[in-house]
């Protein structure tokens, strides 16, 4: 039995605040909060299948037909995990970083991690979480002694922060 | 793309905050617009992802049966959901129901009329009982056979049907059991003789049948079934030739009545000819119990814990009893004295099933406990087992009295009156608790070891032993409580195994095991020739190209070992099948379609193991091992070398000294031999003189690489002539050392040669 091998992609899609959306949909900037549109896994594989055809032609939107799927996606963190086939994976990150818009929201799609298990993905997942929660508690802690805003997130983060850095350790074993 | 494969990708470095909180800043601004969603949705995803990848591990990979220990699936379980336990029966059948689904091709089961029942379902039994009464022609089934034939092979022997091997790969897992948990073994298939007299003509009767001068249970330590008695039979008036083989003596412990009973307990393969040569004896009524009593061996550092927590529910105080608990902590069963016999009353032990770890120090699960558990009662155990042991209280006859065995057997209560008062119980799991009704079931706990498989008493050479493995305990029961007792040991961590196993352990234990390891005794003779027969069988069925070409390595006799001719008796036996040359002529001769030559075959002669001496006992085995630190100078003749040892058989009362040369000519004399170097001895295999071609001295009858000692060891047979080769050829030393030639002509193994009693 010939193994079929795959890649799991982990990313994340970054939306910018300050862009309108192309085409005009008119909405004043307060309003638009980041999220305004909610992405579902249905989103993203279109998002990849048109980029794919869009950059790669017929010739790589065949490559991808039937391997290509959406394993994991969260609207709430806008983390996802995607498989493709192992022989196409370059070209699929490369579709992914090329994509400047989905569904004419300006975005950014930002690569984390690319395994050939999708355990590995998964954990490449926590880690990135993690590491964004404590880099956002540093950052408002540097914003609260800079004295520029009120300062979001509970003194319990504190103790979270210690005991992630210890897990993160752990998640590279 | 081919350019990247080779290197790993490195994960992007975090995005830190001392890092230009400028570039980042309009991102994290977006971040920090979400508050309250930001954090909570990334550590709700974390909990997801986590909980995924922990309930992943199991999920695709395995199914729901195959999570299962190897030991508790015992049926093909993919296609029968009620054949996994019913905490996975769940998960299984969503199982089958999705990969049903991902086979869109698979029909929908058709419903089965109730009465297109096979051929075979309509004609059978109502009862599973009769039909398993039916199929005991030829061979008894043992109480415990079903549940050794659900995982064991089975093989017809001795008139029973007993388990060969199991099912499953455990050759280590049997050797470690034996060695430090608790090794079990349905020994029911044993012969027991009752022979009820008075002592005298009991006495009078096996007198002829052992070595004069040696122990006989007319000794004081054997008195009223205190001690079981060792014993080497021989056939009557024919010490020290004609060897029979090992049995126990048990007394009954009797009051002032005069018929005095003594179970003579041999190996089912001798028991005829046992009672054929007690036949003649007056005075004497000789039984066959066989059928009335049940047996289990346990061996093992954990069987003492096991049996104590096990049989815990006394029905009746009783010394036995007591002296069971005072062992419990005794770290192995070695430690004890051998042949110590307990008499026990238990209260039935299916109420009590299954049994629980006793947190006080038993065994639960055998070893988990472990030996020694508690400090041991100094004063209990300087004078174990104490006075009385070996006899119930008030007059109770116990596993005698069979008449009260079959009487309570007959008024137990059947399993679904038990079922229904459990069901009754308050608290689900809660033992039952003996009540008017119950029955109470008496047994014999009879401290076995070397003895039993030697037939002699052993003192010096018991160190050489390995440990645990010769040692044990034997537990007799009534006919009927055979799974009752079977059950609640195998829950509690007993391992049973087959006669393979049980083969191979008393190989690493050094002991011969009856009938494989006693050249010289009928029983030895079928045996060998039965074995002999199947390993020719396997080798014939084999492609010339492929077979072991034991001709070409010099191998005259692969399949048994030829003793007969190692000491020079008339011939070979025609039985035995033959390989070599002669085998090779029928071929040709059948390839060439000639006729045999009138008179060139061999008569087929009746195997005749009746003038062999086989050195049996520890005062026999204690001189030859003497005369082998010797060195006979060139000129001295074999009998003057082995006077000791003629002494010793004389001073047993043995024949007259004009014998001594034909007595020495067939002295075959057991050895172990344990390998030095590389190398592990094969069946039959030629045990020669160290770095000499010539004629073997002996053959090895068990060859096996022993997990105990890390090397190959063996059961060997040698001439006594041999020996003395042996002692002419080399300066005396502590371990003389003898080489075994390899059946597929390869380097010889040098081994160290033991005595064996």
């Amino acid at each position: 039995m010939v193994r079929f091998k795959n890649r799991y992609i982990c990313f994340e899609v970054l939306q910018h605040n300050q862009c309108n959306a192309l085409g005009g949909v008119g909405k004043p900037s307060s309003d638009q909060r980041q999220n305004a549109f909610i992405l579902s896994t249905r989103n993203i594989n279109s998002l990849v299948r048109e980029q794919v055809k869009l950059n790669f032609g017929d010739l790589g939107a065949g490559h991808i037909a039937s391997g290509f799927q959406v394993k994991y996606f969260s609207s709430q963190t806008r983390m996802g995990i995607i498989k493709v086939p192992r022989d196409h994976c370059q070209m699929v990150t490369t579709a992914l970083t090329l994509a400047t818009h989905i569904n004419r929201y300006p975005c950014v799609v930002r690569v984390w991690h690319v395994s050939g298990t999708i355990k590995k993905c998964q954990k490449a997942a926590i880690r990135t979480d993690r590491e964004l929660i404590i880099a956002w508690y540093r950052n408002q802690q540097v914003i609260a002694k800079a004295g520029a805003g009120p300062v979001a997130g509970d003194s319990s983060l504190a103790a979270m922060l210690k005991e992630s850095q210890s897990q993160i350790s752990a998640l590279e074993l | 793309m081919e350019a990247n494969r080779g290197t790993k990708r490195k994960a992007p470095p975090p995005p830190s905050a001392a890092a230009g909180p400028a570039a980042h800043e309009t991102l994290d601004k977006a971040r920090s617009v979400d508050v309250a969603g930001f954090v909570e949705a990334r550590a709700f995803e974390i909990n997801a992802l986590q909980r995924s990848l922990d309930g992943a591990r199991t999920a695709g990979n395995a199914r729901a049966f195959q999570t299962l220990a190897r030991h508790l699936r015992r049926r093909a379980a993919s296609h029968n959901v009620k054949r996994v336990p019913a905490r996975l029966r769940a998960r299984a059948e969503e199982e089958m129901r999705k990969s049903a689904a991902g086979n869109g091709s698979a029909k929908p089961p058709k419903p089965k009329p109730a009465t297109a029942h096979s051929r075979y379902k309509r004609r059978r039994t109502r009862a599973a009982r009769d039909e398993y009464a039916l199929r005991q022609t030829g061979a008894r089934w043992l109480e415990t056979h079903v549940w050794h034939a659900k995982r064991m092979r089975m093989e017809r022997a001795w008139g029973a049907v007993v388990a060969a091997t199991p099912n499953e790969r455990s050759h280590r897992a049997a050797y470690r059991a034996a060695k430090e948990r608790c090794y079990a073994h349905d020994a029911s298939y044993y012969a027991t003789l009752e022979l009820t007299g008075s002592k005298d003509a009991i006495l009078q009767a096996l007198a002829p049948l052992v070595a004069p001068g040696a122990l006989t249970p007319a000794a004081r330590r054997y008195a009223d079934g205190a001690r079981l008695a060792p014993l080497a039979l021989h056939r009557a008036h024919m010490f020290p030739r004609a060897a029979l083989g090992p049995a126990s003596a048990l007394w009954m412990p009797a009051g002032a009545a005069a018929p005095r009973t003594l179970w003579l307990r041999t190996h089912p393969a001798i028991a005829d000819a046992v009672r054929a040569e007690l036949g003649a004896a007056a005075g004497l009524a000789v039984a066959d119990v066989t059928g009335d009593l049940v047996s289990f061996e346990l061996l093992g550092t954990a069987s003492t814990p096991l049996l104590a927590a096990v049989l815990a529910h006394t029905h009746t105080p009783s010394a036995g009893a007591a002296a069971l608990r005072a062992a419990r902590c005794v770290p192995a069963p070695d430690a004890l004295p051998e042949g110590a016999v307990l008499a026990l009353r238990i209260h039935d032990p299916r109420l009590s099933f299954p049994p629980r770890p006793d947190p006080a120090g038993g065994a639960g699960r055998a070893g988990r406990a472990g030996p020694g558990h508690g400090a041991p009662d100094g004063e209990a155990l300087r004078a174990w087992p104490g006075a009385g042991a070996s006899q119930l209280p008030g007059g109770d006859g116990g596993v005698f009295d069979r008449a009260r065995c079959a009487a309570d057997v007959a008024r137990r209560q059947p399993e679904h009156a038990l079922n229904q008062r459990r069901r009754a119980q308050l608290v689900p799991g809660t033992r039952l608790a003996p009540g008017a009704d119950d029955v109470s079931v008496p047994l014999l706990l009879i401290r076995t070891g070397p003895e039993a498989a030697l037939g002699s008493r052993v003192g010096a050479f018991d160190a050489r032993f390995v440990g645990a493995m010769a040692h044990g305990w034997t537990l007799v029961a009534p006919r009927g409580w055979g799974m009752a007792l079977w059950m609640p040991l195998v829950f509690a961590g007993a391992r049973a195994q087959g006669q393979c196993e049980r083969l191979h352990v008393s190989l690493e234990a050094g002991l011969p095991a009856f009938p494989r390891d006693w050249p010289g005794t009928a029983a030895y003779d079928a045996a060998a020739a039965a074995a002999g027969a199947d390993a020719l069988l396997r080798w014939q069925r084999r492609p010339p190209g492929k077979r072991a070409n034991y001709a070409h390595a010099g191998i005259e006799s692969p399949f048994f070992a030829p003793l007969h001719r190692l000491l020079g008796m008339p011939a070979a036996p025609a039985e035995y099948p033959q390989p070599g040359p002669a085998g090779l002529e029928c071929r040709m001769r059948r390839l060439k379609k000639t006729k045999p030559k009138p008179g060139a075959a061999e008569p087929a002669r009746p195997v005749d193991s009746a003038d062999i001496w086989l050195v049996t006992g520890e005062r026999l085995a204690a001189a030859v091992q003497a005369l082998l630190r010797t060195r006979p100078s060139a000129d001295v003749p074999l009998r003057q070398w082995a006077a000791p040892l003629l002494a010793a058989v004389r001073a047993d009362g043995a024949d007259q000294p004009d014998g001594a040369d034909a007595l020495l000519q067939r002295c075959l004399v057991r050895v172990r031999l344990v390998c030095t170097a590389r190398g592990v001895p094969a069946n039959n295999a030629p045990v020669c003189l160290p770095a000499s071609a010539a004629d073997p001295i002996g053959y090895v009858i068990a060859g096996s690489f022993s997990l105990a000692r890390g090397c190959g060891m063996a059961l060997a047979a040698c001439s006594l002539r041999g020996l003395f080769a042996l002692c002419r050829g080399s300066p005396p030393q502590a371990h003389r050392t003898v080489s075994i030639r390899a059946m597929d002509g390869g380097p010889a193994c040098e081994a160290a040669l033991t005595v064996l009693p």
